[in-house]
């Protein structure tokens, strides 16, 4: 790692500690399990970084890769928060929306199947898995869009702050074996994406306001206004079937 | 190899995207119609008001006339008009942001003070607006208005936008305060007219 790694990479650090206490603080991870259940060990993650980099810099390299590894599975808790806050489970279109995305994600394993590795196997599921990730935030805002959800600005910022990285870890990941002269930037090039995507949440987490609630039906009010509604025709008819008896 | 280049692209394309969404202000201002009713009371927006303004950039009918080269003359005429016209609309709309912008410092100084923050970015917002109409009058001088219809939609909007934000602004004051911010405001445009 060169001094400008460790500098972005200490400054996402101590971001992330500021992310961690506001969220704690105005208790927002209780409204966003999954998406904690996420940032809470990319924490634990930084802070073993920071212990293994003072005392064993020698092993950092092998435990990375481990890591890394072990924690982008975790992403898609994100991807599902972001779904069950812009579709809750009383939302009348998260069904379709859940179908969607099962379409696209089917289809995209399918595509993934049948593809073999163009290189080493490692960097190739990497970006298998942020194609994945990306993939279900664009059907869910597409969705959104097409059913006119509004986007609160916590979910609004996770989003488009998770976006951003995935799709900086595909293209970081498909440049490395394209320019191998980008190899020596390499953990700058991700610390930097990682900075970005917690700079955008820290902006869009900082309160705590939430997507809007889904209008649904009220089944009382839709029965009574049935009701009404069959009363009325009834008196239409019996007044047709008056007026021509005369 | 083009699978990667393809998988770098699409990255970057998205990258760009996501970067584009959160920077780009999702804030709906809810003016209500009275407030918006309220707004006219004080600022007059001829530029708004004007329905018309997409078509002076509208190259369709110029099209129509130098695709027939008997008109030449009448093409170039036609072009002419159009930019002058483009120009003094695009004046206009520049007269109604800064209009705007004074209106919105007066309220400020009434009492509708939403802190520092939101301060700087309103001079920011204006600011950026304001070069925005200056570049474009720029280029509409130089290159006639024709190839500039979506920056000028682009511009109204911006203009719009913030009239929208000045009336939900202006709907959060007391009513019994109106009469004095009226007054206060029928003086400052007297004095800056004379």
């Amino acid at each position: 790692m060169g001094r400008l790694s460790y500098v972005v990479f200490y400054l996402g650090f101590t971001l992330q500690v500021v992310l961690l206490g506001r969220l704690v603080k105005i208790k927002i991870w209780k409204h966003y399990p999954f998406f904690f259940a996420y940032f809470a060990p990319t924490v634990i993650h930084s802070v073993s970084a920071v212990l293994i980099l003072l005392l064993k810099p020698q092993w950092y390299q092998a435990w990375y890769w481990a890591d890394y590894l072990t924690s982008t599975p975790l992403r898609f808790a994100v991807a599902w928060e972001i779904f069950r806050q812009v579709f809750p489970a009383n939302s009348p279109a998260r069904r379709v929306a859940g179908c969607m995305l099962v379409i696209v994600l089917c289809t995209l394993a399918i595509c993934f199947y049948v593809r073999p590795p163009v290189d080493l196997p490692l960097p190739d599921v990497i970006r298998k898995m942020g194609l994945a990730d990306a993939a279900w935030i664009l059907v869910v805002l597409a969705m959104a869009k097409y059913y006119s959800r509004p986007l609160g600005r916590n979910i609004r910022g996770m989003a488009f702050g998770f976006l951003a990285y995935v799709s900086t870890q595909v293209g970081l990941y498909s440049a490395r074996e394209l320019f191998s002269a980008l190899r020596p930037m390499w953990s700058l090039l991700t610390s930097l994406a990682f900075t970005y995507m917690i700079v955008v949440w820290l902006f869009s987490l900082w309160v705590y306001a939430p997507n809007e609630a889904p209008v649904i039906p009220d089944e009382r009010v839709r029965s009574a206004a049935l009701a009404n509604w069959a009363q009325q025709v009834n008196a239409i008819g019996l007044a047709i079937r008056k007026a021509t008896r005369l | 190899m083009s699978y990667l280049l393809f998988l770098l692209l699409l990255a970057a394309g998205l990258f760009v995207y996501s970067t584009y969404a959160v920077l780009r202000s999702p804030r709906k201002y809810t003016a209500t119609p009275e407030a918006v009713e309220t707004l006219s009371r004080f600022v007059g927006l001829p530029s708004l008001d004007f329905r018309h303004a997409s078509a002076l950039f509208d190259p369709s009918d110029y099209k129509l006339i130098v695709s027939d080269p008997r008109l030449a003359q009448t093409a170039a005429q036609f072009r002419e008009d159009r930019r002058r016209l483009a120009l003094d609309w695009l004046k206009l709309l520049e007269k109604d942001i800064f209009l705007l912008w004074r209106f919105r410092r007066l309220l400020t100084v009434a009492g509708v003070f939403e802190g520092v923050q939101a301060e700087v970015a309103i001079a920011g917002r204006v600011i950026l607006i304001v070069i925005l109409i200056a570049g474009l009058r720029m280029s509409v001088a130089i290159a006639g208005p024709f190839a500039f219809s979506a920056t000028a939609s682009r511009a109204r909007e911006s203009v719009r936008s913030f009239s929208l934000y000045c009336a939900t602004a202006v709907g959060r004051m007391p009513i019994y305060q109106l009469n004095a911010l009226e007054r206060r405001w029928r003086e400052l445009e007297m004095g800056s007219a004379s």
